[in-house]
This record gives C-alpha cells, sequence and structure tokens, in this order.
C-alpha cells in the first residue's frame, strides 16, 4: 500500500479527527524521475565519472545478505544531485577526486579504474581509507567526501530505507507503542 | 477580519506586536474580555502542510531541498526563519525569528514544562501567582504528559503522555542505578503540546511521524492555529500581515503611546492608533523596540540581564539493542525523554544554574547520529547497529548572567527600513563552562551506568565547543517591583510608560533550567488580563 493511501484511509477514519486536516494536506508537486529512478539524467557526473562513482560507492555500502548495496540503490544519481547543487567548489573536490582515483589506477594498472577488477579497484579503496580521520593525500581526502555522500544518498534511496533500515516511520500512526519490553524496565 | 488596511479613523482599545506565543495568547485573552484588538504581524502568512510540512520520500525532496540551499530532505518551518536580522558580538551567538504569523510557535519543539516553586524564589511573583495560568494554558494548548510527582517541575493539565524509546528506558536504568547511589536526578517522558486527545480547538491529532518542527496538520499548538483563530472568532480582532513597525508614537510629553508607523506590504507607511500597546516581538527584537524608541528605560535595564539556555551533546549506544529491527521510531520528534531535577535541592557550588538534559532515541535515517569509521559490510553493519541502539543526550544549561551578554543597537548596520540592526553579545564565562562539563560527565556517567558506551562526546570543554539555544533567550525587559533596576512591573507593564505592556519571554527574570513557552504564555495571558482591569478601571490613559 502506498503511503499517500494511508493518509486517506486515516483522513477518513473519525476517532483520529484528522480527516479534514489530512484531506486538505496537499503534497507538494514534484517532477520525476528521481534520484534511484529508472530514466534519472545526471547533471554534473560526466559518462566516464559516473562508473567510477558507481562503483567506489558499491564498495564503501556493497550488496550483502543485509541488503542490497550502493550500486542498487543507485547511490550515484543522489552524488551526481549533492555535487551539482553543491557549487563550483564541492563540484572541483569531485572532479578532482576522481581524476586523482584515475591516476591511482594507471599508476598501479596502467589502465582506467572502471577497466579493473573489483579486487583491485577494492585495494585502491583501501589505500583511501587508510588514514580515516586525518587524511593527507588527495585520494585520503577525496575518500572522506566519498563516504559521507554514499552514506548520505544511501539513507536517502528507496532500498537505504527500505530494504537496509527496515524504515516504518513518516507514516500516519494511531498511537506511539514506545519501548514495551519488560526487560528494558529493569533496573 | 484581515485586513492590509486597517480603518484609518479607528483607535483600538489594544495594539499587539508580534504574533508569535506571547502576543498570540494575548490576542485571545484580551478579545475574549471584549477588547477591540489589533494585531501587527511583519510576515505573512504560512499554511501547515503547504507552506512548510510535507510527507514526500526523501528522494523525492532531495533535489527541491538542494536546490534551496538545504542539505537535509526533510523540511521545517525552521528553514523559513530570518538569518540576517542581527549583529552577533562574542561566543557565536545566534537567534532564530521566523517572520509569519504565528512566528516561533510555528516550528518549535513543542515542550511545556512549568517553572516550579523554586525556580519563582527569585522572581517578584510566587509559583503560586502563576499556576492558574498554567493550568490554562495547558488544556488551551493541549499538552501531554504523565503525572511524575516532581516538586520543582510540577504536573499539570495532561492528556494522554507518550512512552519513551528501547534505549531512553536504558537511559533511565542507568539514572535509576546512580541514584540507588545517592545521586539526585529524575528521568521522566517528554511533555509536550501536541494533540494526544479530542480538543475543543478542533485540531487534528497528532499522527506520530515526528515531523514537529514543521507539524502538517496543525497537531502541534501554534498561535496561528488555536488563539488567533479563536480570538477571530469574536469579531474583535484584526490581523494586520506583512506589517512591519517602524516608530512607536507618543504623546507629545512622551508620557504614553498613542499607536504605532508601520510599513505594509506595499512599502507604504501606515498609521494605528490604540489606547494600549503590548510588544510580544521576542527578547531580541522588543528591547530592540524599545531603544530605538527611547522609550521605557529610566532604568536602564532594557536589553540587559540577556541569558538563554546553551548545551552540548553526548550520545551513547547500548549493546543489548544492537539487534533490533526497527518499529516506527518517530514519534513526536526526537526527544521523548528528560533528565531532571539536577541541583533542585542542594545547589552547585560551581555554578549558580543548572540544566536539564533532553534526550532521544530511535533509529531515524535523517537523523544519524553515528558515522562509524571504515567501508564495507563491516561498516553497513556498524552503521545500522549504533544508529537502532543510540541514545542523544543534549545538555540544556542556564547561563548566567553577566555585564558581557546584553543587547544593543549596531550604529553601522541598518536593517532596511534605515534602522540600526540589533547586536546580541554572548561572552562565556567561566562558570557556564563549568556547568557544561559537568553535564558532559554526568551524562557519560549515565550511559555507562545504563550498561552503554559513549560514540560521541565534546570531552573537555571550551567555549568554542557550547552551543547556543537560539531560540531561547530571554531576560532584556525584566521584570521586577523597582522601577530603578526593572523595566516592567510583575503585571507586564512599562514602570515608564503605563499604557505599554511586554507580553513576552523577555520579562523574565531569572531563568531555570526548563524551556521557556508554557511559562511565556502564563505570563503573557496573565499580563493580558491585568491590562484589561486596569483599562476598565481607567488606569491606563
Amino acid at each position: 500500500m502506498e503511503r499517500r493511501d494511508l493518509f486517506k484511509i486515516i483522513a477518513a477514519t473519525p476517532v483520529l479527527e484528522a480527516g479534514q486536516a489530512l484531506a486538505q494536506h496537499q503534497h507538494a508537486s514534484t517532477t520525476g524521475p528521481f534520484p534511484g529512478e529508472t530514466g534519472y539524467k545526471m547533471k554534473f557526473l560526466t559518462s566516464a565519472e559516473e562508473p567510477v562513482i558507481d562503483r567506489l560507492a558499491d564498495i564503501i555500502i556493497p550488496a550483502d545478505s543485509r541488503s542490497p548495496g550502493a550500486h542498487d540503490a543507485r547511490v550515484v544519481h543522489f552524488i551526481d544531485l549533492f555535487a551539482h547543487y553543491g557549487g563550483p567548489a564541492i563540484q572541483q573536490r569531485w572532479r578532482d577526486g576522481v581524476a586523482a582515483v584515475e591516476t591511482e589506477s594507471k599508476r598501479r594498472h596502467g589502465k582506467a579504474f572502471a577497466s579493473l577488477d573489483r579486487a583491485a579497484q577494492e585495494a585502491i579503496v583501501a589505500t583511501m581509507a587508510s588514514n580515516e580521520g586525518n587524511p593527507g593525500t588527495a585520494l585520503e581526502h577525496f575518500f572522506a567526501l566519498l563516504k559521507q555522500r554514499t552514506l548520505d544518498g544511501f539513507r536517502y534511496s528507496r532500498v537505504g530505507l527500505d530494504a537496509y533500515f527496515g524504515y516504518k516511520g513518516d507514516i500516519p500512526s494511531r498511537e506511539f507503542v514506545g519501548c514495551n519490553h519488560p526487560e528494558h524496565q529493569r533496573v | 477580519m484581515w485586513s492590509n488596511d486597517p480603518m484609518a479613523a479607528t483607535v483600538y482599545d489594544i495594539c499587539i506586536v508580534g504574533s508569535g506565543f506571547g502576543g498570540g495568547i494575548s490576542a485571545y485573552a484580551l478579545t475574549q474580555l471584549g477588547l477591540k484588538v489589533a494585531l501587527l504581524e511583519a510576515g505573512g502568512r504560512l499554511r501547515a502542510g503547504v507552506d512548510y510540512g510535507h510527507h514526500l520520500k526523501p528522494w523525492e525532496m532531495l533535489e527541491r531541498r538542494l536546490a534551496a540551499g538545504f542539505t537535509s530532505p526533510v523540511d521545517s518551518a525552521w528553514d523559513l526563519r530570518e538569518k540576517d536580522h542581527f549583529t552577533g558580538v562574542g561566543d557565536r551567538p545566534d537567534h532564530g525569528w521566523l517572520k509569519a504569523l504565528g512566528g516561533r510557535s510555528l516550528c518549535w519543539a513543542g515542550h511545556s514544562l512549568r517553572f516550579g516553586p523554586g525556580d519563582y524564589k527569585r522572581w517578584p511573583i510566587s509559583y503560586d501567582d502563576v499556576a492558574p495560568y498554567y493550568t490554562r494554558a495547558e488544556k488551551f494548548m493541549g499538552v501531554y504528559g504523565y503525572k511524575d510527582g516532581l516538586w520543582n517541575m510540577p504536573d499539570g493539565a495532561f492528556s494522554k503522555g507518550v512512552p519513551m524509546r528501547c534505549a531512553e528506558m536504558m537511559l533511565k536504568r542507568g539514572v535509576e542505578r546512580l541514584k540507588k547511589k545517592g545521586a539526585r536526578m529524575e528521568f521522566v517522558a517528554q511533555r509536550k503540546a501536541m494533540l494526544m486527545e479530542r480538543h475543543p480547538s478542533g485540531r487534528p491529532l497528532c499522527h506520530f511521524c515526528g515531523k514537529c518542527g514543521g507539524c502538517c496538520v496543525d497537531a502541534k499548538y501554534t498561535s496561528a492555529n488555536t488563539p488567533i483563530p479563536a480570538a477571530m472568532r469574536t469579531g474583535r480582532l484584526t490581523v494586520l500581515t506583512d506589517a512591519a513597525m517602524t516608530r512607536i508614537l507618543k504623546t507629545q510629553d512622551g508620557r504614553l503611546v498613542t499607536g504605532v508607523e508601520y510599513t505594509n506590504s506595499k512599502g507604504q507607511t501606515e498609521r494605528l492608533m490604540a489606547k494600549a500597546l503590548v510588544l510580544s516581538c521576542n527578547s531580541i527584537e522588543t528591547p530592540r523596540q524599545l531603544l530605538l524608541n527611547n522609550l521605557a528605560n529610566s532604568s536602564g535595564q532594557v536589553g540587559k540581564n540577556l541569558t538563554s539556555h546553551f548545551g552540548v551533546h553526548v550520545i551513547g549506544v547500548f549493546n543489548d539493542l544492537i539487534d533490533r529491527r526497527a518499529p516506527n521510531d518517530e514519534g513526536t520528534g526526537y526527544y521523548h525523554s528528560l533528565l531532571t531535577g539536577l541541583y533542585w535541592d542542594e545547589p552547585s557550588k560551581e555554578f549558580e544554574n543548572t540544566y536539564q538534559v533532553q534526550c532521544g532515541a530511535g533509529l531515524l535515517p535523517w537523523r544519524l547520529v553515528s558515522t562509524p569509521r571504515g567501508y564495507g559490510s563491516a561498516f553497513k553493519k556498524s552503521v545500522y547497529e549504533e544508529n537502532a541502539a543510540q541514545a542523544g543526550m543534549n545538555m540544556q544549561g542556564t547561563l548566567v548572567q553577566s555585564p558581557r551578554k546584553f543587547v544593543d543597537l549596531d550604529s553601522d548596520k541598518k536593517d532596511r527600513f534605515g534602522q540600526p540592526r540589533v547586536r546580541v553579545h554572548l561572552h562565556y564565562e567561566d562558570e557556564d563552562i563549568r556547568m557544561a562539563q559537568d553535564a558532559v560527565n554526568r551524562c557519560e556517567e549515565i550511559i555507562q551506568a545504563g550498561g552503554g558506551r559513549v560514540v560521541a562526546t565534546p570531552g573537555r570543554i571550551d567555549a568554542s565547543k557550547l552551543i547556543i539555544d537560539y531560540n531561547h533567550w530571554v531576560g532584556t525587559t525584566r521584570m521586577g517591583t523597582d522601577p530603578r533596576t526593572s523595566v516592567v512591573n510583575t503585571d507586564g507593564q512599562s514602570h515608564d510608560v503605563k499604557n505599554l505592556f511586554v507580553g513576552d519571554a523577555s520579562v523574565f527574570p531569572r531563568y531555570p533550567e526548563k524551556n521557556p513557552t508554557l511559562t511565556n504564555v502564563a505570563l503573557s495571558w496573565r499580563m493580558a488580563e491585568r491590562l484589561a482591569e486596569k483599562m476598565k478601571r481607567g488606569e491606563l490613559a
């Protein structure tokens, strides 16, 4: 069931006394396709940069037994938006970051990052992450930006929200249950 | 009626400037008592669920939010606040001002705590003077809560309470264990002005979406959804929106005010005449207006005695909860619980005031509190576990009042009407820093006593780590019985200009750790009744 349908149902429920207000509650109009959806058109990342970011994000948040990962969530779309609206300085960091990854890839293997096998790509990410919290090199600085925006994109995506977090909020509820575990009540 | 063109010949009984918590309830109380009231609001009208408060999914909302300069996909009425209306001096002061009908009541978090008898010991009025207005305000606003029986945060007229989340129960466990060792503090559920039961206002019930900063259905009390509509129904209220006061009009001898001059939405200057004036602009703008108009300041106290709440954050993770599958944790905003009762019975020797700690928890994807190190599946696992099992503790302490905290006029920077902007001076004192350190140490101790581990803490405190609460400023037109040391009397009436009243939190002479709004509403209601009585007795002419 769609969330909007839930709102309509609750709106018609007298006990909530929310009917009129919720019925009048107009959701702001938007136009898709939205990030994460088929048909999303890249605004900033080039066709060469997109697969690099897509793979880097997927190494940071991979698919595993818990849930699909950043590639399945199309986190690269979200990163494209963050970069597009981030202004020139942020855009340059993305551009320079991808260039640094490509330079490292060519130094190690003589070819582009996207053409490496996953193990080789993961080895580059390991280098990028080696001084997290105290970055020194261009790759290390880029990792901090990449990781934060990968997590942001993932948590704002349908895959992240539903499959990973199992998020059940942001729907109208009649009550808030709170903690009902007797073991948590004990001192 | 709604108007941008008040009848020029009309002399209102009362003109109220500002439609936030104080102005809204004043308009309600005064019109109920039969008086003809004009309410001036510098901003326009914002509609819940239309101008703010949306339930779009984050991927649907993100681009429009980024395009508007925000990073979160969740919108709030807060996003519409003014940011460039003041000059900050010192330790990063900030001020929240939402120019809109209802003011900051549109975006407040709803916390509604009574000040207690101990807090009023340093006021010129007692708890018993205000208690009846607290009860009225709680009923009128629709405050929920549990009866906790705390002597210095008295219970009120509550509708049914909202329970805590699992990790908050872990904090409560920590508090109870420390109390057994002699610690004096309490851990209780929050009290907020959000509807849990049917209410005479007709506002809908809360639906627990957690986006209370921009409640989309008006379940949360605002001045715009409860007192102002009720006042309108009397037929005695005229609301003027987009009407920015530019001058207070006075008699030639300056003994009385006669009305206000304001600029309307077309940029035209208008006049509105009234027999009495209530300033409910907020604790920064009300003193600015008095200073600009050289009014009500024979004491020299206008703009002085400034204080607010400030704080730091500490976050803990409880391993007992890391495997939990998330239920709907949203509720009524992040904070469902409160650490309180600190230093009520035995004041600290290190600092004069005290603090409370607002506590929250829950797996809230828009509000991740922990970003673990690393990457890959281990990182992914940690993100879930730490955020599912986290509890956040947000200290809310009272700044000590000092000569280095005050409001004055900025002669260098002007507003759009060519008038000096306001300057806010904030310099943390050693005492403030000692209090914050005490709070950090205590929060860490509670998390550990509850079986958790601290994952984020400011550690050793210095002024750079303190966060000012930009909504909670008070004190700048303090009440008192001595005209030499206070701006208004215990009725909120200017000592100097007898038909000028203040109806906002700037009248607070001292400030406890508790949130200001309920007391602001109660005191403004009381002020309005006193004003009406004095007017009917002919004492204001």
